[in-house]
């Protein structure tokens, strides 16, 4: 099944966009879940995602291909929803700003005027182009390291959202510690690469009065 | 945990899933597929494209002669959570259709 074109979900035509949402709504799915305990939670997000697919696609950014338009405003929309389990500090992100899957501190924002509009999607672009770059050199460190036992923990972790206490047995470790320590190493080592490249602290202030700089 | 941290693991995992960040390069899923990697790396593609499930990866390795296990068909749970996802976008499409007529 080949990807509906932009111009036929823009038009709101109901067959491009069933086409579309064969296509993704799985994969949205298992993406939201990996991230929410809640089973109805994360048919909830998959839901809203595709609503503010229809509300933002006249927008959309053809910098970014539909897979990134739609996985950015999922990643929004588990981001709002952790955050409703805490008491809501700040406002929410809104589908007409999405052009993908934003940097950390872009997350909260509550600026209006053009011109921090525009520096806020610089910046989020930046980041985000420092933070592939950073994940990129460390995922080709472990490769040439030879320990592809980190890339499968992290990969586990990261990509289909295991705990650490469903990992360590799985991969041959000690205990649930030592898949710990290595998402530690590697959180280090991310941090050292983005320190590298955010000599100023500028890129990403939040980073560095979090938890990450111990 | 915090819950920026939270947030930053899921930043990462959205930039691990679209920027394909661990997918092997196509002459090492040829190796793969011909078996001809060394026992730690034919086991990570074996769990990346097998038990990660990466999906570009998998329908690489298929063309390239891999004898992997079809993906599985839908069960009737996901059966109806495609049909109300369907209905809900298909009403708020109508609903966007009749406010741009106005």
């Amino acid at each position: 099944m080949n990807e509906p074109r932009i111009e036929q979900l823009q038009a709101l035509e109901e067959d491009a966009w069933a086409n579309l949402q064969q296509l993704y709504w799985k994969r949205l799915f298992h993406y939201a879940r990996n991230w929410l305990s809640d089973h109805q939670a994360a048919e909830d997000v998959v839901q809203e995602t595709f609503l503010g697919a229809v509300r933002g696609i006249g927008s959309f950014d053809p910098r970014y291909t539909i897979e990134q338009f739609l996985f950015g405003i999922a990643h929004n929309r588990i981001v709002d929803y952790l955050r409703r389990r805490r008491p809501a500090t700040r406002p929410h992100a809104t589908d007409e700003d999405l052009g993908g899957p934003l940097g950390m501190d872009v997350l909260a924002r509550d600026e209006q005027t053009a011109s921090q509009v525009y520096r806020r999607r610089e910046t989020a672009g930046r980041q985000r182009e420092v933070l592939i770059e950073i994940l990129r050199t460390l995922v080709g460190e472990i490769w040439e390291s030879g320990e592809l036992v980190k890339l499968k923990v992290l990969e586990s972790i990261f990509v289909l959202g295991r705990r650490n206490k469903d990992i360590w047995e799985a991969f041959g470790l000690q205990d649930e510690k030592a898949v710990a320590g290595i998402k530690f190493r590697a959180i280090q080592r991310l941090k050292d690469l983005a320190r590298q490249r955010d000599a100023d602290r500028a890129l990403f202030p939040g980073l560095w009065k979090s938890k990450w700089d111990d | 945990m915090s819950d920026y941290l939270d947030e930053f693991d899921l930043t990462v995992s959205t930039l691990w899933r679209e920027e394909r960040l661990s997918c092997p390069h196509r002459d090492l899923v040829q190796s793969f597929v011909d078996g001809e990697l060394p026992p730690a790396q034919m086991d990570y593609l074996r769990f990346h494209i097998e038990e990660v499930g990466c999906a570009p990866c998998r329908e690489l390795a298929t063309a390239l002669g891999a004898p992997l296990a079809a993906a599985p068909e839908s069960s009737s749970a996901e059966r109806e959570i495609e049909e109300r996802l369907l209905r809900s976008t298909r009403t708020f499409l109508g609903a966007s259709r009749d406010e741009r007529r106005r």
